[in-house]
């Protein structure tokens, strides 16, 4: 247990482990609830990593490939995911697609990243424009899929925000009291706030130190998520290559912005902003206006912009 | 060939949006009559300068000219005095500054 301070209530109490691929933090009031919160988010994300993972030979996600053609009746949380993936290709213009699945396997993420990183570099190989999302045909009414033949999935983009909203809200119900849940960076909270509300650091990677940061915010409700070029990156035969893609290209967006962080009604509204934001590139500022939601942008020169009254850091 | 749609058509955007917040089971809060008047606040930072001197403007492009510099932990936790100088576009679910210890980071998770 690492008890959090300086909030001026009871000390936070923070469990994180390894799981689906990134960190995952629960972070608790009540430090009696923490092996529980722990536990009820651990088998969480068992249940999402079976439900969505294009890695797991055993996931459902896998099963709609394999079957890419025909009408498939898939799981509630599935099904839930793809409806949430849908949705925020229909919000962003398309912009966030989870029709990638094949060029971000062919960039080389057609495995676990820690395995990516490690192995020898293969050669660039971008596909061009996607299927798109258009193609993905869900029937809630029997609770059904289909893809066409030759398509892969990525749900990664919002999945993993998903599954914070999820289980902050089902942690919550079930210890009775707040409780925020970071999957990497993206994170949900759910229930009663501390006092000045949840602190989030804000860098340029999930894992900086408490003192690393480039600043702190408060949240309350809702979510807030981040999405970067520099890390989850890997090397594609002699250039750099990283995980958020331009489904017009098929590609690596280039980069224009370096971090970009957001808040919203849950993080998966977060998540989806920042995602789009990273692939509208320059001109994200103005497609923002379309969207209630406090964003920051970090550029690759460095400079920083606050979109929709997120707050401004005060200078060193 | 991705199908593209305005991302500015509102029908089939505020239609998304709704369903996302209804799978995530959070309450949505009504928007301010301030953030949909404005639009967008796009507040430009310069590095270097205090939030009481930054420019803000209330155009979507940013287009303010400033110092380029690094962003990268400028070692400043946050205050209440710095938060939302000229921002008047907040959002129903913005952040405030704290200077709390943070719980969690967030930012671009490699690993």
């Amino acid at each position: 247990m690492k008890p959090d301070g300086h909030h001026g209530g009871p000390p936070l109490t923070t469990r994180s482990f390894r799981a689906i691929g990134t960190t995952a933090t629960v972070v608790v009031q009540d430090k009696d609830c923490a092996d529980e919160a722990a536990r009820l988010l651990a088998a969480d994300l068992e249940q999402i990593d079976l439900a969505c993972s294009r890695f797991r030979p055993d996931s459902e996600l896998q099963t709609v490939h394999a079957h890419a053609g025909a009408t498939v009746q898939v799981g509630p949380l599935l099904f839930e995911a793809l409806r949430v993936a849908v949705d925020a290709a229909e919000r962003t213009g398309g912009a966030v697609d989870p029709t990638i699945g094949n060029a971000i396997a062919a960039l080389g993420y057609d495995v676990d990243l820690d395995e990516v990183l490690t192995r020898p570099a293969g050669p660039p190989r971008a596909l061009g424009s996607v299927a798109g999302y258009a193609h993905v045909q869900l029937n809630p009414a029997d609770r059904t899929v289909r893809i066409p033949r030759g398509v892969r999935l990525d749900l990664g983009s919002t999945a993993k925000a998903l599954a914070a909203d999820r289980s902050a809200a089902r942690i919550a119900r079930a210890v009775g009291s707040g409780v925020l849940v970071s999957l990497g960076g993206d994170v949900a909270v759910a229930g009663g706030p501390p006092a000045g509300g949840w602190a989030v650091g804000i860098a340029r990677e999930s894992s900086a130190s408490a003192g690393a940061v480039d600043q702190v915010v408060a949240i309350s409700r809702g979510g807030l998520a981040s999405s970067a070029t520099a890390v989850r990156a890997w090397k594609a035969g002699d250039r750099e290559v990283h995980h958020i893609l331009d489904p017009q290209t098929g590609d690596s967006v280039p980069i224009y912005w370096v971090l970009v962080s957001a808040t919203g009604a849950s993080c998966v509204e977060a998540n989806v902003v920042t995602t789009a934001a990273v692939v509208w590139g320059p001109e994200a500022l103005a497609k923002l206006a379309g969207f209630d939601q406090s964003v920051r942008l970090v550029r690759a020169d460095g400079e920083v912009f606050s979109v929709n009254g997120w707050p401004l850091e005060k200078a060193a | 060939m991705s199908p593209q749609k305005d991302p500015n058509a509102g029908a089939s955007r505020d239609q998304a949006r709704a369903r996302l917040r209804n799978l995530t089971r959070v309450a949505l809060f009504a928007t301010t009559g301030a953030t949909v008047g404005i639009g967008i606040v796009v507040a430009h930072e310069h590095p270097g300068k205090s939030a009481a001197s930054t420019a803000s403007t209330d155009h979507s492009t940013g287009g303010a000219t400033g110092t380029t510099g690094s962003s990268g932990n400028t070692g400043n936790s946050g205050s209440s005095s710095a938060g939302n100088s000229g921002n008047s576009g907040s959002s129903s679910f913005s952040p405030s500054t704290s200077s709390q210890q943070p719980s969690v980071t967030s930012g671009g998770s490699g690993r």
